[in-house]
């Protein structure tokens, strides 16, 4: 390395991991918008960073970036909700989430990283993805309840311990500011890297609100 | 088995580090947290935050003192102009 420019060592050195960062791999799909904003309220209520391939421009190291974002996030959930076929010509399956799940994986053994996986159908995953037997999803059944109440089963030993009621009411404020939050943006749904950004600024502000500091 | 993950955040981010850590300018970071600032209250009597539904969009921004009724700016305005 001493022989090397400092340009390149610089690409070379690993990203920081952060304590505080959750990388969010869940589906980009209109159906899917309320769960998204249940898991950024829930995150957020956990005092923690969520984190979305949706920050990420496309381009050409759009995988080193991603690569790169779940390397420096601490935690990830993986939402392995959404196996169908999609309703857009031509019908195919999404394998975006399966592949971050696998990245995240191969990652795991190199850095400092946990993760979990949810489903919205017991048992599919066996099926869906039987190389995870052994590891049993969190089933939150498609419901904003659901995705709180396994919040609170996977995240265990935090400083924060908010209650379902807690995070519903984040999740109440997002809805509120849902619409204003789109038309600043331009947007038609919450799959946008603004809209993202918006999301998790007012659920983090909600969340200090609940926690009682006074910023 | 499902694993639980044991979390170690001991110190949890405020909304200044996530609007740091997305890239939201601090200018933006401002006017969000005063947007919700409009939509939460404490309840007086029971201590809880409570998230107004309604009407948050029309409100001051930070005359508390006015309970969310509209600043009669523009009133005394016209009212000046008509003299």
């Amino acid at each position: 390395m001493a022989g090397k420019p400092a340009k390149q060592r610089r690409r070379a050195a690993k990203p920081r991991v952060r304590e505080e960062d959750v990388f969010l791999n869940i589906p980009y799909d209109a159906r899917f918008e309320n769960l998204l904003l249940a898991y950024i309220a829930g995150i957020s209520a956990f005092g923690f960073a969520p984190r979305a391939t949706l920050e990420i421009p496309f381009g050409q190291r759009r995988l080193d970036r991603i690569l790169s974002l779940i390397r420096q996030s601490r935690y990830s959930i993986h939402d392995l909700s959404r196996v169908q076929l999609d309703r857009k010509a031509p019908p195919t399956p999404r394998f975006n989430m399966p592949f971050e799940l696998g990245l995240t994986v191969a990652l795991e053994r190199a850095a400092h990283h946990s993760w979990i996986v949810c489903e919205t159908v017991p048992h599919r995953i066996k099926k869906s993805l039987s190389d995870l037997d052994g590891t049993d999803a969190y089933i939150h059944g498609g419901t904003v309840a659901g995705v709180f109440r396994e919040l609170g089963n996977a995240f265990v030993g935090s400083s924060r311990q908010p209650t379902v009621t807690e995070m519903s009411r984040i999740y109440r404020l997002l809805r509120v500011h849902f619409r204003s939050v789109l038309k600043r943006a331009g947007a038609k749904d919450a799959f946008n890297a603004r809209v993202f950004e918006e999301l998790c600024v007012r659920a983090s502000k909600a969340a200090d609100a609940l926690a009682g500091l006074n910023d | 088995m499902r694993q639980p993950i044991r979390v170690d955040n001991s110190r949890p981010v405020t909304v200044y580090d996530t609007a740091r850590i997305l890239g939201v300018s601090k200018k933006r970071t401002e006017a969000i947290i005063r947007e919700v600032e409009r939509t939460i209250h404490r309840d007086a009597k029971t201590g809880e935050v409570v998230i107004r539904t309604k009407g948050w969009e029309n409100t001051p921004g930070n005359h508390s003192s006015r309970n969310g009724r509209k600043t009669s700016k523009t009133a005394s305005a016209s009212r000046k102009a008509s003299r």
